[in-house]
């Protein structure tokens, strides 16, 4: 059964195991991004199994978000219902009640089933996941809760899904926390990081800016001028939490990032005269400063060991991307194209260093460069300007921000580029995203 | 080797009699000096616009060794008489150089006159006056480059914070929108910085200076083209009256 399973899934799924477990490994045969073919999956509306008519109309609603995340994956090729042949009013979601040869002759290979109950202010969902062709399930999840989380049970079924064909839980239980202009103030603004549920967390009248999360997710970091100098402050992720100082020397307290194993930030900080990168405890104690040059330094980014940062530098002349151990070692330069190279943010993975640079028609555009080998590889092009990078949890997505819309919006994008799409639903002009660890929103 | 050091004795027996020199006169007001600045800097009144920064420049040492001189700071101020009277003399000379400033073309009637002149300190129209406006000053793309025209506005700013010792003034640093706010925040507390050096050569008290960077968070015009931008890339002062 599960050499079976293995067999058929690792023919679509091969670039995406990420670590493969020994049973897996052997099926690894071909890692070849040119034969790798998005596994082709139908998601039907959910069924109302309960008493309560459904006026708020989930049914739809389930269909659409796991379908959403599901695309948005870049694993699937997620069909479109026009095409389904399936009765809905006669098939179920249970093994017995599923017409497999219908979903065959529409071409799907995954088929994603569920049905719902609302019980007052409580909905209970019931989620499968089949193979067509063996007419088996696969994964099968209940959840029970506030009638207000019926998308998160989804966003949580969409992280199954893909956990069982990658090894790796989905990011679709995640939040973007970003800036958010309104006239002459700025917000931190959270929403989904499908752009659903946007939330006000600070607005206080002032400038707010370059929020981003603690390595846990209940907490954000950001700069602001409520008191009249860019002093960095932390709040709990919740609307109007109080705002408590950690950082508030003369000058620039800015750029918070948080090392992956929770204990240190760095930050730019410019009270000897000239902005340097600095690492502190997260409370605010054991300053040590990092770099030590006359040009700007900025923008700092922990890589996954907790032990390097990339960050920007023009001390030679020009904005650059640089790497350096937190130790202090000579910083490494790792870009040499372009003379406006800025916004480094090192993949959860190590693997990649995102960033953003300006080319020869002075456009911002969104890159990747390798801190090994410094080969670069473009993401973005002919399509406004494309800024701020951030990654998501699992180093597979990118979100930014992009004016091809005109107002600077956020986008997702997948790693390697391809799938960019919107994900602002709000009014106003938003910029430098940071994408959350997964949240355990179900708890 | 041995030139260097060679080089180095005389420098260090001029610095030797330099010294020697200074003791010499110690704590005799600089009577001399003064006046020879003071006919200096007359002199150098037609200056005032066409060479404005070393005007300035050597107004305020002017202003500065008088002060030194009241309180009977008289090496100090001695010395002040003599960059004064140096400057002065080099604002002479490169005003008589800018011929376009020094024969204009014929426009509307002077400034008002200055009934409150006194009898030791020259007038300093427009600076002045305490309500004189700061303008900003602008940038080239991704510089903190103090331009010429920028020098010129630094002086009337240096000129009126030495006239009134009860004003602070914080520099605000800003960038265009181009580039990212992280950088932009760096570049525009480099603009700030680049702006109180400035002032500071021209002899403002340290002090009196307080920077900020606003980054690219706060446009003076809210627009995405060169015409926007250019005006974007600034260095703004606020005043703050300690009384």
């Amino acid at each position: 059964m599960m050499t079976i399973k293995g067999l058929r899934l690792t023919g679509y799924l091969l670039i995406f195991l990420l670590l493969p477990t020994t049973a897996m490994a052997q099926l690894v045969i071909d890692v070849d991004p040119a034969n790798f073919r998005k596994y082709p999956v139908a998601v039907t509306p959910l069924k109302n199994f309960g008493e309560t008519e459904d006026t708020a109309g989930l049914a739809a609603e389930g269909q659409a978000i796991l379908m959403n995340d599901l695309a948005i994956a870049g694993l699937f090729e997620v069909l479109d219902p026009k095409a389904f042949l399936e009765d809905p009013k006669t098939s179920g979601i249970t093994e017995a009640t599923v017409n497999f040869t219908q979903w065959l002759q529409v071409g799907a290979e995954g088929l994603v089933k569920g049905g719902f109950w609302i019980m007052g202010d409580r909905i209970k969902v019931d989620l499968r996941l089949f193979d067509v062709a063996l007419g088996r399930e696969m994964l099968k999840s209940a959840y029970e809760r506030d009638a207000g989380d019926f998308r998160r049970m989804m966003h949580a079924f969409a992280d199954e899904i893909v956990g069982f064909f990658t090894k790796e839980k989905g990011i679709f239980s995640t939040r973007i926390v970003s800036v958010r202009r309104v006239n002459k103030t700025k917000q931190i603004y959270v929403t989904d990081f499908d752009g659903n549920g946007g939330t006000v967390m600070v607005d206080n009248n002032n400038i707010n800016l370059l929020p981003t999360w603690s390595h846990d997710g209940n907490h954000l970091f950001f700069t602001s001028y409520i008191n009249n100098n860019p002093d960095l402050y932390r709040v709990k992720a919740k609307p109007g939490a109080k705002m408590i100082k950690v950082s508030n020397y003369r000058g620039l307290n800015v750029g918070a990032s948080t090392s992956a194993d929770g204990q240190r930030l760095a930050l730019t900080l410019s009270k000897d005269g000239n902005s340097e990168i600095y690492v502190m405890n997260v409370d605010g104690s054991q300053l040590r400063r990092i770099t030590h040059s006359w040009g700007i330094d900025s923008s700092p980014s922990w890589a996954p060991d907790s032990k390097r940062i990339a960050f920007v530098s023009d001390r030679s002349g020009t904005p650059q991307i640089y790497a350096a151990t937190v130790s202090g070692d000579a910083a490494m330069r790792l870009t040499f194209q372009g003379n406006y190279n800025q916004s480094p943010a090192w993949s959860p993975r190590g693997d990649k260093i995102a960033f953003c640079g300006r080319d020869e028609r002075l456009v911002f555009d969104l890159f990747l460069v390798d801190p090994d080998t410094r080969e670069i590889v473009r993401l973005t092009q002919d399509q406004g300007n494309n800024e701020d990078p951030a990654w998501s949890p699992d180093g597979r997505h990118i979100v930014f921000s992009s004016t091809r819309t005109g107002e600077s919006k956020l986008f997702i994008m997948n790693a390697d580029g391809t799938n960019q799409r919107l994900i602002t639903k709000q009014p106003g002009s938003f910029s430098t995203p940071d994408w959350s660890p997964r949240l355990e929103v179900l708890k | 080797m041995t030139r260097i050091s060679a080089r180095h004795l005389m420098v260090l027996l001029m610095l030797v009699s330099l010294v020697v020199w200074f003791v010499g006169c110690a704590s005799k007001p600089p009577k001399e000096e003064r006046a020879a600045a003071e006919q200096a800097f007359k002199t150098a009144q037609v200056a005032e616009k066409c060479a404005a920064l070393t005007y300035t420049a050597a107004e305020n040492a002017l202003l500065k060794a008088r002060r030194l001189t009241t309180e009977k700071k008289y090496d100090e101020a001695r010395h002040y008489f003599v960059v004064a009277k140096e400057l002065a003399e080099k604002a002479r000379r490169e005003a008589a150089a800018n011929e376009e400033c020094m024969n204009p073309k014929p426009v509307s009637a002077g400034a008002p006159a200055e009934s409150t002149e006194s009898e030791d300190e020259p007038v300093l129209t427009g600076t002045n006056n305490p309500d004189f406006e700061l303008k900003p000053i602008f940038f080239p793309f991704n510089s903190d480059e103090i331009t010429e025209e920028a020098k010129a506005t630094l002086a009337d700013i240096s000129a009126w914070m030495n006239r009134f010792p009860d004003v602070s003034v914080a520099v605000e640093g800003h960038c265009d929108d181009r580039g990212s706010t992280e950088y932009n925040l760096a570049l525009g507390e480099r603009r700030a910085n680049a702006v109180r050096k400035v002032l500071i050569l021209l002899n403002v008290n340290p002090d009196k200076l307080d920077i900020v960077s606003y980054g690219e968070e706060r446009p003076l015009v809210d627009a995405e083209n060169e015409e926007a931008w250019s005006r974007n890339r600034r260095a703004e002062f606020k005043k703050r009256w300690n009384r």
